[in-house]
């Protein structure tokens, strides 16, 4: 399968009083078609502004973006209406996700009417079709925001992000602000429409368990660098990067039966501004040496896992 | 960790507990409904609205309800006080005061809803200008703002009756312009802290033109604190519009607007207290009773705003 | 321990705790009739979803409920022996802060922002402890370092600091004057992963050197895994389960608590579809008759909608709020 989206060297900066924020810094990756690629990291990874940068919410500094093969970094009006289409986005927060003033039924009809390719008929059947797809009660249809629950909010956020069927979709932590037992209804979901519609999905989160249960490959982000990026299982069988090893040793187990061997980072996380060049984990690595302050390279040093760090050959003994 | 019995898995979709089954052509509330419901519950709330709907009817068929003309002079009632016939007294010029006070209603109230409308409509005019657009637009229209406000009203109330000549229309235009100021902050405030909200990216990433972004998604909601200024600022427009009519440069008699009633008995006050008193009662409830009504219509639309 | 009779000789004793919310003209019932025990030194774990009523039963512990809306219906809590839900407001006062001590989720709003660090950790100290107010000041800087923070930052704001850092600020303060009890609300969800388990092995770290004993509150069994000694699985303000944490993760009863199980992703087993919990969490100012689970258990039978359902004893130490343990546990 062909890789629908690739990254190549992105860098989104901000501009701010204090200086250059590297949110996004050099990253490149792929994503295969009908696949989920995960992106980890705590916060200030930059994972959330790599995801908007990607479907053209925010416009990349530098580095090239391709869909389909296609270079679509910068793109005109009508290419951008076109891409919109293409690529959805599924936010956070249900609860300021959706207009307070607008019904369910509106929120979902809507991105079918302003893509001027419906008829009247055909927008009221889609809208119907896709509110029974993704699970909200027929007699929920005049419901505004505020009478749902949390859950449900979603469920019509995911309508109106799969209205126009995008072939990709950046799911922004979509179930952290979800209770435990309705995240798990909303994650089947999620899996469910991904089989039927054969979507390609971008997982942001920064809860491990979660994100190794849906993707099938998985970036690790520090800062805005992409330190590591392998198949999901490998990534937790075999993390070669220290920062991952420190991450995921970091996650309470619940085997109460078996304790667990804790890496606890030292210090405290450096400024995304105007950083230093080189890896910006080696602040807090007990690795670190000279040699982590020149850039790191992105390496294959197993088949399709990919790490950005010149000790990791000698730390995992490859 | 194990579990040692089956797992109540449920693959298909989820079973809804009793209290979401609910007969299939349920009436949904919109947030204003809600807001209506709730305001009708809190009993400050219904007694401001009662006073001040009274208060404009009284103002409306005061001709039907009222035996004698506001303007009708009688010399044997020259300051009478308080009695069966004249509820209230008669002024100074034997004038019947509790009629003069209901066709005052007129005068009051109108000025009061009317330079209410020119500031709000203003407000969320240029507010609304300054928050979208931003950088060097908001900049320049705040700065007019600043330096605007930094005129008394007063001053700017006097500029106008030069410009204008005293009465109705001029009052209407004084308060109405100098009540843009507060309307516009309110307004661009909201609408600042409106853009930042995931539901503006979401328009976006579905392809929502500019105009409908502010006209469905922004517009209606920013304009929530908005309206809950409007009420108190009638209030505040009404007892305006009395001081400048008790300085003399809004509504001149015998034009019997509530103000200028006050005005005009101040002379008398020592001996006759009641040409003042009850102007000033009339006043003083018909704030109150707006009043009470604009914290009733806070406190409702407060969850909403939260939410 | 769980003890429904007279016997309140542990530590802590909280017994049929009854809290009420006043909303209106409706009545939300936060806690139903809670009631557990808690030796010195030992850690409880009280689990559920948001709603569920563990905030309100720490906050009714620590007596600091908003009054109203919030009622204390009944119940008493035995703290030493001593009914702390009935004393004075003047002689709770001296027991916060030095006695039980409260830290929540988020650390943003717990900290004063016009304040320097070390002077807020030293008027606890000050406060509570009687002590001068220089060697409060000393005491302060010697708590910040226990945290991991060193003595020149300690004359920073909050705003100065990460919420990992803040978090610890707000545990120093807590811990400064060796309370008995410590209550956490999700101390760490607001934090990284990698920040968690930093400030949970802290807190680990200074509970044993005083043997100081914890409620904490979280919906993550992982947390619970690692810093528990007993479990209390609290659904629609009553606790369905209780057991020591080997009796509840080991054999877990209830099927609230296995749903809750099966419903989220762990790293150690290899499920390919999550076990969602059908339907929503009750409306607390609307239960269901009967057991408050039973509009979303598969298990349920025409038993479950009738009448309260009493807490049983299944194995020593073990309890749980089912009609139908005998059918579970075969």
């Amino acid at each position: 399968m062909s890789a629908l989206i690739e990254v190549k060297h992105l860098k989104k900066y901000f501009n701010s009083a204090r200086g250059r924020v590297h949110a996004v810094d050099d990253v490149s990756f792929r994503i295969e078609e009908g696949k989920t690629m995960g992106v980890v990291g705590e916060s200030g990874c930059g994972k959330s502004t790599l995801g908007r940068t990607i479907i053209h919410l925010l416009e990349s500094t530098s580095g090239q973006i391709l869909f389909q093969g296609e270079d679509v970094t910068n793109v005109n009006k009508k290419q951008l209406r076109e891409i919109r289409e293409n690529m959805q986005i599924i936010f956070q927060d249900p609860f300021s996700s959706l207009n307070p003033r607008m019904t369910v039924y509106d929120a979902v009809k809507e991105p079918l009417e302003l893509s001027n390719r419906f008829t009247p008929a055909q927008i009221v059947e889609e809208t119907e079709r896709l509110m029974d797809l993704v699970g909200i009660e027929e007699r929920l249809k005049l419901a505004y925001p505020h009478e749902l629950d949390g859950g449900r909010r979603q469920r019509v956020g995911i309508a109106r992000a799969l209205a126009l069927n995008p072939k990709f979709v950046m799911c922004d932590e979509p179930v952290s602000a979800l209770d435990v037992s309705i995240q798990a209804q909303i994650l089947n979901l999620l899996m469910d429409l991904q089989e039927k519609k054969k979507l390609t999905f971008m997982f942001v989160t920064h809860n491990l368990s979660v994100v190794r249960h849906i993707s099938n490959d998985i970036c690790v982000m520090y800062l805005g660098q992409l330190v590591e990026t392998s198949p999901s299982k490998e990534l937790f069988e075999k993390p070669l990067h220290p920062y991952t090893r420190a991450l995921l040793s970091a996650i309470p187990s619940t085997n109460i039966h078996h304790k667990k061997q804790r890496i606890l980072l030292k210090g405290e996380i450096s400024s995304p501004i105007n950083p230093e060049p080189g890896c910006r984990f080696a602040a807090r690595c007990v690795y670190a040496d000279e040699n982590c302050k020149k850039a790191q390279e992105l390496v294959e040093l197993l088949p399709n896992h990919y790490v950005s760090c010149c000790k990791a050959r000698e730390i995992n003994q490859l | 960790m194990q579990s040692n019995s089956v797992n109540c898995a449920n693959e298909s979709s989820p079973i809804l507990p009793n209290r979401l089954q609910k007969k299939s052509n349920v009436k949904h509330a919109s947030s204003g409904d809600l807001v209506f419901q709730t305001l009708l519950k809190k009993k400050g709330a219904l007694v401001g609205i009662v006073i001040v709907l009274s208060l404009i009817l009284l103002a409306i068929f005061a001709p039907l309800i009222s035996p004698y003309s506001y303007t009708a002079l009688n010399a044997k009632a020259v300051f009478a006080p308080p009695s069966w016939q004249h509820l209230f007294g008669c002024d100074e010029l034997g004038r019947d005061i509790l009629t003069r006070l209901m066709y005052g209603g007129r005068y009051s109230i109108s000025i009061g809803i009317l330079s209410t409308l020119v500031s709000t409509l203003g407000g969320i005019l240029l507010g609304s200008i300054a928050g979208f657009f931003g950088g060097k637009v908001d900049l320049i229209l705040m700065r007019i703002l600043d330096i605007f406000q930094a005129l008394p009203s007063i001053l700017f109330a006097i500029l106008i009756a030069t410009v204008l000549g005293p009465g109705f229309n001029m009052t209407v235009l004084a308060l109405g312009i100098s009540g843009i100021p507060g309307i516009v902050r309110t307004m661009r405030a909201s609408i600042l802290s409106i853009r930042k909200i995931d539901f503006v990216e979401a328009a976006v990433s579905i392809n929502c033109t500019n105009s409908r972004i502010i006209w469905k998604y922004i517009v209606p909601n920013a304009i929530t604190p908005v309206l809950v200024s409007i009420s108190n600022n009638v209030s505040q427009a009404v007892i305006q519009a009395a001081g400048l009519s008790y300085i003399g440069l809004g509504i001149q008699p015998p034009s019997p607007e509530w103000g200028a009633m006050l005005s005009a008995g101040r002379n008398y006050i020592l001996n006759h207290p009641h040409l003042v008193l009850f102007p000033g009662l009339i006043i003083m409830v018909f704030v109150l009773a707006f009043n009470l009504f604009s914290d009733a219509l806070r406190d409702a639309l407060d969850p909403k705003l939260k939410k | 321990m769980m003890n429904h009779n007279s016997d309140t000789s542990a530590f802590l004793s909280v017994r049929d705790v009854v809290v009420e919310y006043t909303s209106g003209d409706k009545i939300l019932h936060a806690v139903n009739g809670v009631s557990f025990d808690l030796e010195k030194g030992k850690t409880l774990g009280l689990v559920g979803e948001t709603g569920a009523g563990k905030t309100s039963i720490a906050k009714t512990i620590i007596r600091i409920l908003p009054d109203p809306p919030a009622k204390v219906r009944s119940g008493e809590i035995y703290l030493n022996g001593e009914d702390i839900l009935h004393i004075s407001e003047s002689a709770m006062r001296k027991l916060r802060g030095k006695i039980i001590s409260m830290i929540f989720q988020d650390p943003m709003t717990a900290l004063n922002p016009v304040k320097r660090v070390v002077d807020q950790i030293a008027e606890v100290i000050s406060e509570h402890c009687h002590t001068s107010k220089s060697d409060a000041r000393l005491r302060a800087v010697e708590m910040l370092k226990k945290v991991g923070i060193a003595e020149d930052r300690s004359r920073e704001y909050p705003h100065q600091f990460s919420g990992g850092m803040k978090q610890r600020v707000v545990i120093a303060m807590a811990l400064a004057c060796n309370p008995d009890l410590l209550l956490a609300d999700e101390p760490t969800t607001a934090l990284d992963v990698t920040i968690q388990a930093q400030v949970l092995e802290m807190i680990k770290e200074l509970k044993t050197e005083n043997h100081t004993s914890m409620i904490l509150i979280t919906h993550d069994l992982g947390i619970v895994a690692e810093n528990c000694d007993y479990v209390a699985v609290v659904y629609a303000g009553q606790i369905v389960e209780y057991g020591s944490l080997e009796d509840v993760f080991d054999h877990p009863t209830h099927p609230y608590t296995i749903g809750l199980f099966g419903s989220m992703p762990d790293l150690s087993t290899n499920i390919e579809r999550l076990a969602a919990i059908a339907g929503l969490p009750p409306d607390p100012t609307n239960l269901p008759e009967g057991c408050s689970f039973h509009p979303r258990c598969c298990k349920a039978t025409d038993a479950c909608k009738k009448g309260a359902v009493q807490m049983e004893e299944i194995s020593k130490g073990h309890f749980c709020r089912c009609c139908n343990t005998k059918s579970l546990e075969g």
